[in-house]
């Protein structure tokens, strides 16, 4: 499962101590949140089986769950550059899924693509991208477009399945009325401080501030994964009308 | 450091979309569902879905994870977890 990067890149030793290991830090904790999706799709490709969805998004996800694995053997041998020395591998055989008990399973299944590819993957490739367009140190260029390949087929998968006939007009209607909690659930984990980074980031290795990657989630939302909604016949309506909220918290009297 | 809403938007959304039966409306392009210079997507079906990942990434040019036991969104409830992993 080796993966061909620059890992010899000179400019990691170029870094402080204290630079490499909130680096390492922050790859060796990524590394147990790649498994984890993998492990996530793995679960999920049963069930969108069992709700017939079409063999494009099927394949795609089962390979989701093999590169979700290979990226986080990818976060390992970063983590493991940037500290000097190894790190301890993360172990996370399964994973549960999120159970949405909205009495209709065609809606549960939807939820679950929606969340886990159309809005956690959609913003990944935002994010990504943005991280790649601030790194300058080559291994980092590398691993950012390494990831970047991959987290924008697990995207694609979502929108295909999303557009796909298996996904009935009724599913639809109701999945956009549950957009802005579905999307709610998912910002905490994109705008939460890396415990490792410093806050100013390590833009060169492709660690953005944490003001300038906290903002890339709504930028993601409102440029991408809402439009890429309504591309799917989802009424955006009210996740507008959360996003507008949420951008503008009311101001004190 | 900003990611290309157009690149992204036609590489991610409308790829994707294009690689199973579009559903009605799909390709209509409402103003609302359409970024800021991304009138001008392909139409669904049309070499998108053949166009590789790899591309994406050269044309776009250039951890965190929320486990169930992770820090809940304030005021939100079943049915919606906060048990979302991300990245």
């Amino acid at each position: 499962m080796g993966v061909d990067l620059p890992f010899d890149d000179s400019s990691v030793a170029a870094l402080s101590g204290a630079q490499r290991a909130a680096i390492a830090g922050h790859w060796g904790r990524r590394a147990r949140a790649e498994l984890q999706v993998g492990r996530a799709f793995a679960a999920m490709v049963p069930v969108l089986r069992e709700r017939r969805a079409s063999r494009a998004v099927l394949d795609r996800l089962e390979r989701g769950a093999d590169e979700e694995e290979r990226h986080s053997e990818l976060c390992v041998r970063l983590a493991e550059t940037y500290a000097g020395g190894p790190v301890q591998r993360p172990q996370v055989d399964s994973v549960v899924l999120p159970r949405f008990d909205v009495g209709d399973e065609a809606l549960e299944c939807t939820l679950l693509v929606a969340g886990m590819c159309c809005i956690n993957e959609t913003v990944a490739t935002a994010w990504i991208s943005s991280c790649l367009a601030a790194a300058e140190a080559p291994l980092a260029v590398a691993a950012n477009r390494f990831h970047l390949r991959d987290e924008i087929e697990h995207a694609r998968l979502g929108w295909a399945h999303l557009a796909s006939e298996v996904v009935s007009d009724k599913t639809r209607r109701a999945l956009g009325l549950c957009l802005p909690k579905l999307l709610e659930a998912n910002a905490s984990g994109w705008e939460r401080k890396d415990p490792f980074l410093p806050d100013e980031g390590v833009p060169t290795h492709g660690h953005l501030p944490h003001e300038v990657s906290r903002g890339v989630y709504n930028e993601a939302v409102a440029d991408l994964v809402l439009p890429g909604f309504a591309h799917v016949g989802v009424d955006v309506g009210p996740a507008r009308a959360w996003l507008r909220a949420r951008r503008s918290p009311p101001t004190a009297a | 450091m900003k990611f290309m809403p157009a690149k992204l938007f036609h590489a991610v959304v409308v790829t994707g979309a294009a690689l199973t039966a579009a559903c009605a409306g799909t390709d209509e392009g409402t103003d609302e569902g359409s970024p800021p210079d991304e009138a001008a997507v392909v139409a669904d079906g049309q070499a998108d879905d053949a166009a590789p990942a790899d591309d994406a990434v050269d044309a776009i040019g250039a951890g965190v994870e929320t486990t169930a036991g992770g820090t809940c969104p304030p005021g939100s409830e079943r049915p919606y977890p906060p048990c979302f992993w991300i990245l």
